[in-house]
């Protein structure tokens, strides 16, 4: 059957721009969240990332209009009815999601008439642990998606223990739907692409310490240089410097190597509140979302 | 013959039931995809009804259209049996179709190949014929494509200047849209000036919120201005038209745009739209520019002007010409377009009758030439689903 309804908890940066990009497929969606200003910040960030996708000419806005038809935004986990798929999205904290997990599959497992696939959007933990307090433990798979949502076009599929093949085919089905190229990976820590950048992130920190060379100048030498869309320094600012320090925190502890370990720089500016590019600050300034462009067209 | 003609659209799906030549009923379903449906259903002579249901594709559209057709309180048929064929409106044939043609597993494995050409369109019209090939099974089902009547046109009009091996490789030509339409006025005008098709020279100008025009040369198109996509020639509602290939290049550029925005800039946010960022919509862009709206008038002009440019060099091309046809929704009700793109058009043979242009009544036929006029200007209705249904019958019968 095909998927045409999700629901997605946790309304943070990653599930607003799922919700977004799902809903920007055709998809039904549900957005959940436990408080009312994570709703509201989540609805005011997809507005931006349509006023702005406005204001650059790509959709008209009628077509924002519709997008957001296709979004229920609810604090009440009882609103979501039945569905075809969930996605987490909540903060990366195996104890809480294996306790997510255990309440969305009672609620669903009574409420839907078909087989749920069960989501799980970790950047690092693994699918098995996450799946420990579940009954139908082969039906969660992780699907990593990286932000913005909407722009990136992969995600990481990470297979745990239990997971069947149907579950993975189920989830690839909603990665196509919604334009993304997935990619296999195992559980292991930091599947490919927080393993492959973490590492990036820190010694290019330690260039600019070194005095090696300025922030800007070695994001230009990696563009240019090697064709990365962005350099190091402006690609920590898009991952946001909170999620770039959980994952440096979870490699260095998961696999011991020091090109893992925390920069003292990252956790300055992350204890600033300075997170990158959702923040306006990081390692580069940025400027503020535009509010209403809609008005200008 | 009851003979049921399909529109469908990536979320819509247009009906129209005939028999014979006689309407009997009509409608449209929009919002497929979600569980707000809405049909709005008419029969001939009875007022609309309009319903709200759960559709969630074509299928399931097309099953409850045929549902509204056989009810014994909305429906005008007693069986859904009385269906003897069914006729579908495809958008793109490509170089395969010149014309109508009776839909077997070959010609629908052969749609699905222009879906690479025409992605928007061809799925929705393929997913009418699948879903009828399951729900009547029996019925004998016709395609009548809206590039057919184009292909006819010489390969000097429909080739682009651009490396030989994309044309080869890729199909990159012009195809050009509108075809039934076109297809029909052309006919419907010869009758009007009492002549077989076949003698005359024409220039039909079909313009709604999209908009071609298309030189006819004895029946036959010959050139015509939309191109590979819907989105060259005229300026639309929309949609640039014609334009100079390096400014979305340079605006990529400048603005770092993707494909996908300068797609949507280009297709959505341009035409008479971009350029008085006040409507699409003709009607108001009038109201507006009769209340001086400088940019209002302005997308007139261009719009106009763009036009008129096209009907000079088709009459340069089939050396002369005997009338223009205006149609669709703009050329059919707007006396202020057709007035600005016919006048001072002395030198060609273009007289036109100011008086009937503004007087003609809607939705009628007329000759808004003088008498005098070497190339007669007529108004012309268009019925897309009429030349569908015709088409449908004959080739059904056939069969």
């Amino acid at each position: 059957m095909e998927i045409r309804k999700i629901a997605v908890f946790g309304a943070g940066v990653m599930g607003a721009g799922i919700a977004q990009d799902a809903a920007a497929h055709g998809l039904e969606v549900v957005l959940v969240d436990q408080t009312e200003d994570g709703l509201t910040h989540a609805r005011q960030s997809i507005e931006n990332s349509l006023n702005l996708e406005l204001q650059r000419w790509g959709i008209t806005g009628s077509e924002k209009k519709v997008l957001l038809s296709h979004i229920k935004f609810t604090l009440n986990r009882s609103d979501v009815g039945s569905v075809d798929l969930v996605i987490e999205a909540i903060p990366d904290d195996l104890a809480a999601k294996q306790e997510l997990f255990a309440q969305l599959e009672s609620q669903f497992e009574q409420m839907c008439p078909a087989e749920v696939t069960y989501v799980s959007n970790t950047a690092i933990l693994p699918i098995t642990d996450i799946a420990l307090k579940m009954v139908n433990k082969e039906r969660l798979v992780g699907m990593h998606f990286l932000a913005p949502v909407p722009a990136i076009k992969l995600v990481e599929m990470v297979r745990g223990v239990h997971t069947s093949q149907a579950t993975v085919d189920r989830a690839k089905e909603l990665a196509r739907r919604m334009g993304k190229t997935p990619v296999d990976v195992l559980e292991n820590p930091g599947y490919i692409t927080a393993r492959l950048v973490v590492p990036l992130i820190n010694e290019a920190i330690m260039l600019y310490q070194e005095g090696t060379a300025s922030k800007e100048d070695i994001d230009v030498a990696m563009r240019l240089g090697f064709g990365f869309n962005k350099g190091p320094f402006a690609l920590a600012d898009q991952i946001g410097l909170d999620i770039v320090l959980g994952w440096s925190e979870h490699l260095f502890r998961e696999l011991g190597e020091t090109r893992y370990r925390p920069q003292a720089l990252v956790r300055n500016l992350a204890r600033r509140g300075h997170l990158g590019v959702k923040t306006g600050k990081g390692f580069y300034s940025y400027e503020t979302p535009v509010d209403n462009a809609e008005e200008k067209i | 013959m009851k003979v049921l003609i399909l529109n469908c659209g990536s979320s819509s799906i247009k009906y129209k039931l005939y028999d014979d030549d006689q309407q009997l009923a009509e409608g449209l379903l929009e919002k497929i995809g979600t569980a707000e449906a809405q049909l709005g259903h008419t029969v001939a002579g009875r007022k609309k009804l309009v319903s709200v249901h759960e559709v969630l594709e074509h299928h399931a559209g097309i099953e409850l259209i045929l549902q509204v057709l056989v009810d014994p309180e909305k429906g005008v048929l007693t069986s859904i049996e009385d269906i003897q064929a069914v006729g579908h409106r495809v958008v793109h044939g490509a170089e395969s179709f010149s014309e109508s043609t009776l839909i077997t597993p070959e010609v629908v494995a052969k749609i699905e190949e222009c879906i690479d050409i025409a992605p928007l369109h061809n799925p929705p019209n393929l997913a009418g014929i699948y879903a009828i090939s399951e729900l009547l099974p029996k019925v004998p089902q016709v395609a009548v494509f809206d590039t057919a009547f184009h292909q006819t046109m010489p390969d000097k009009a429909f080739m682009y200047a651009i490396p030989y091996v994309f044309y080869a490789r890729n199909h990159i030509r012009k195809y050009g849209f509108h075809g039934i339409s076109h297809y029909y006025v052309s006919y419907e005008a010869a009758a009007m000036l009492g002549r077989a098709v076949d003698e005359l020279k024409l220039i039909t100008c079909h313009l709604g919120n999209g908009s071609s025009v298309t030189a006819v040369d004895h029946g036959r198109s010959v050139d015509t201005s939309m191109g590979f996509t819907p989105l060259e020639g005229l300026p639309m509602g929309t949609r640039c038209g014609d334009i100079d290939p390096a400014v979305p290049l340079y605006i990529m550029g400048k603005e770092e745009l993707n494909l996908q925005q300068i797609n949507a800039l280009l297709n959505k946010h341009s035409g008479v739209l971009g350029i008085s960022g006040v409507s699409n919509d003709f009607r108001t862009l009038e109201e507006e520019s009769a209340k001086g709206d400088k940019r209002a008038t302005l997308a007139l002009e261009v719009f106009c002007y763009r036009l008129k440019k096209y009907i000079g060099s088709y009459i340069a091309a089939m050396n002369g010409a005997d009338a223009i046809v205006f149609t669709g929704g703009i050329g059919e009700n707007s006396d202020i377009v057709r007035e600005m793109v016919v006048k001072d058009m002395e030198f060609l043979g273009v007289e036109l009758d100011a008086e009937t242009n503004r007087t003609k009544k809607r939705g009628e036929a007329a000759d808004i030439s003088k008498p005098s006029s070497r190339i007669k200007v007529l108004v012309i209705p268009t019925n897309e689903e009429l030349v569908i249904a015709r088409d449908t019958r004959r080739i059904a019968a056939a069969n």
